[in-house]
C-alpha cells in the first residue's frame, strides 16, 4: 500500500510537471498574440509581496450529511498576504476548492504559474456516536492537515489549480494522500462576470477508512463492518458578480459536491443522510455584497 | 508700522481667498468655455464612470450627454472612439443624446462648432474596475 501511494505521488508529480512544461510552451506562443491588458508581467519577489482582502456579508444556505442544514446571515472572506520572503498566509472560503486558512511558501513563479508549498485541509474533523440495539458506536476523527505542493495557472479568463498533498500532520493513521484539480472559467456578459468552476478531489483509501470505516469489532447489526476504498469527490460551482462601484461587488454562487461512492456507501453516512435537515451530498448557496480593499 | 504690515497681510489674505474661490469655481464648473464673445457652454456626461469587474474588460454603459449654450449655433458631438460625429444639432442652444457605449478605455466627448470643428467643450467618461489585471490568480488581483 505504501509503495502504491509513493508510486501514485511520483506519477501525479510527473503528470503535473509534464502538464506545466507543455502549458508553458504553449503559453509562450500565446503571449505575443495577446492584447495589452492580457500581457503578463514578470514580477519580482518584492512586486509579488502584498495583500488582497475581500470581505463579504450576505446570506448562505449549507446542506451536507455532516451537520444539520445551516442558513442565515454570514460573513465571507477571501484574503491573502505575501511577504517579501515569499511566505504567505491565505484565507479563502468560496470560489476555491481547498477552503480554509492556510500558510505557505511561494517558491517559484513563471509569467502564468505560481508554485507554492502550502498547508491544506484534506479532511475536516468528524465525530459520530449512536446506540444501535444496545451497543454503543462512537468514532471520533481529527482534522487532516497536510503539506501540499500547489501550482496555480492564471490565464485570461481561466484559472487552473493542481494540488498534491503527500505529507499528513495527522499521525493517527498512515498513507494519507490527497490530490485535487480545479478549473475556473469566467465569462463576461455586459458588466456581469459569470463563472463556472469544476473540481475533483482524490483521497486515499487509508484516509477514507480513518473517517468512514467501521472496524469489525465495532460493527453492529445496522452498522456493519465497512472498509472504504479510495475515492474522488466531484465539485461544480456556478456564480455571478456585478460591480456596484469600483470597491463593492454583488456576488452570488451555488456549489454542489458529489461525495465519492466510498464515502456515501459507508453505513455511517447512509444513516446520516437520512436524518432531517441533512443531505446525501453537499450544497451551498450564497448571496452577498462584498468590499474589495 | 505694525498696522501697515497687518493691512498688507490682510490684502494678501483677501487676494488668496479670491484666488481660491475662483479656482474652486473653475473646478466645479467643468468644461465651461468662456469665449471671447461671452458664449458659456456646459457639457455633462452621466454617469461619469463605468465600472467593470476586471481591468481591461469591456465596460457597458448607457450614457446621457447633455449640452447647453447661451448662443444659438450649429454643434456636433464627437467621441474619442470614432471620427464621425455621434449627432449634430442646427441652430440650437441645447441638446441631449442617450446611447450605450462599450469600451475598455476612457472615452472623451467633444462638442464642436460646425463647420469650424472648433472644440468648445469636452468631458471624459472614465473606465474603472474592481480587480486590477496582472496575469495572476484571482486571490491576488488587488494587492496593497
Amino acid at each position: 500500500m505504501r509503495l502504491l501511494s509513493k508510486q501514485l505521488i511520483v506519477s501525479l508529480l510527473f503528470g503535473l510537471s509534464s502538464f506545466y512544461s507543455s502549458s508553458v510552451l504553449s503559453d509562450e506562443n500565446q503571449v505575443n498574440e495577446e492584447a495589452e491588458f492580457t500581457q503578463p508581467t514578470q514580477l519580482s519577489d518584492i512586486d509579488r509581496s502584498g495583500g488582497f482582502l475581500k470581505l463579504g456579508f450576505g446570506y448562505n444556505i449549507v446542506t451536507n450529511p455532516y451537520n444539520d442544514e445551516e442558513n442565515g446571515m454570514s460573513l465571507f472572506l477571501n484574503a491573502r498576504y505575501q511577504w517579501e520572503s515569499q511566505v504567505f498566509v491565505e484565507a479563502a472560503f468560496y470560489r476555491v476548492l481547498n477552503s480554509g486558512i492556510n500558510i505557505g511558501y511561494n517558491f517559484y513563479n513563471t509569467e502564468r504559474w505560481n508554485f507554492d508549498l502550502v498547508t491544506n485541509i484534506a479532511h475536516g474533523a468528524n465525530e459520530t456516536g449512536f446506540i444501535d440495539q444496545g451497543k454503543v458506536f462512537y468514532k471520533k476523527s481529527d482534522i487532516t492537515r497536510m503539506a501540499a505542493l500547489r501550482t496555480t495557472g492564471s490565464f485570461d479568463k481561466t484559472t487552473v489549480q493542481f494540488v498534491v498533498a503527500p505529507y499528513s500532520f495527522n499521525d493517527e493513521y498512515d498513507n494519507a494522500l490527497y490530490a485535487s484539480v480545479w478549473i475556473d472559467q469566467s465569462f463576461q456578459v455586459k458588466n456581469w462576470e459569470l463563472y463556472a468552476a469544476f473540481g475533483l478531489e482524490y483521497r486515499s483509501e487509508d484516509m477514507l477508512d480513518y473517517y468512514y470505516g467501521i472496524e469489525a469489532d465495532r460493527a453492529t447489526d445496522n452498522f456493519k463492518a465497512y472498509n472504504p476504498s479510495s475515492g474522488i469527490d466531484t465539485t461544480a460551482e456556478l456564480g455571478a458578480s456585478y460591480p456596484i462601484n469600483n470597491k463593492w461587488l454583488f456576488e452570488t454562487y451555488y456549489r454542489y459536491t458529489r461525495l465519492a461512492d466510498s464515502i456515501t456507501d459507508s453505513p455511517i453516512m447512509q444513516f446520516a443522510s437520512t436524518l432531517e435537515s441533512r443531505s446525501k451530498n453537499m450544497t451551498e448557496l450564497g448571496i452577498l455584497v462584498s468590499y474589495v480593499f | 508700522m505694525k498696522t501697515i504690515v497687518k493691512n498688507k497681510k490682510s490684502n494678501i489674505l483677501i487676494n488668496k481667498m479670491i484666488l481660491s474661490l475662483m479656482t474652486t469655481a473653475m473646478l466645479f464648473v467643468t468644461s465651461v468655455h468662456a469665449e471671447q464673445n461671452e458664449v458659456v457652454l456646459t457639457l455633462e456626461v452621466d454617469p461619469e464612470q463605468c465600472v467593470s469587474i476586471v481591468q481591461g474588460d469591456d465596460c457597458y454603459v448607457d450614457v446621457k450627454v447633455t449640452w447647453l449654450s447661451k448662443q444659438t449655433h450649429d454643434y456636433c458631438l464627437f467621441t474619442s472612439q470614432e471620427s464621425e460625429p455621434l449627432q449634430c444639432w442646427n441652430n440650437q442652444t441645447q441638446g441631449q443624446l442617450t446611447k450605450e457605449f462599450v469600451s475598455n478605455k476612457n472615452i472623451t466627448f467633444y462638442l464642436k462648432r460646425h463647420p469650424s470643428k472648433e472644440i468648445v467643450a469636452e468631458e471624459v467618461l472614465e473606465m474603472a474596475w474592481v480587480y486590477k489585471k496582472n496575469g495572476r490568480s484571482h486571490a491576488s488581483w488587488r494587492m496593497f
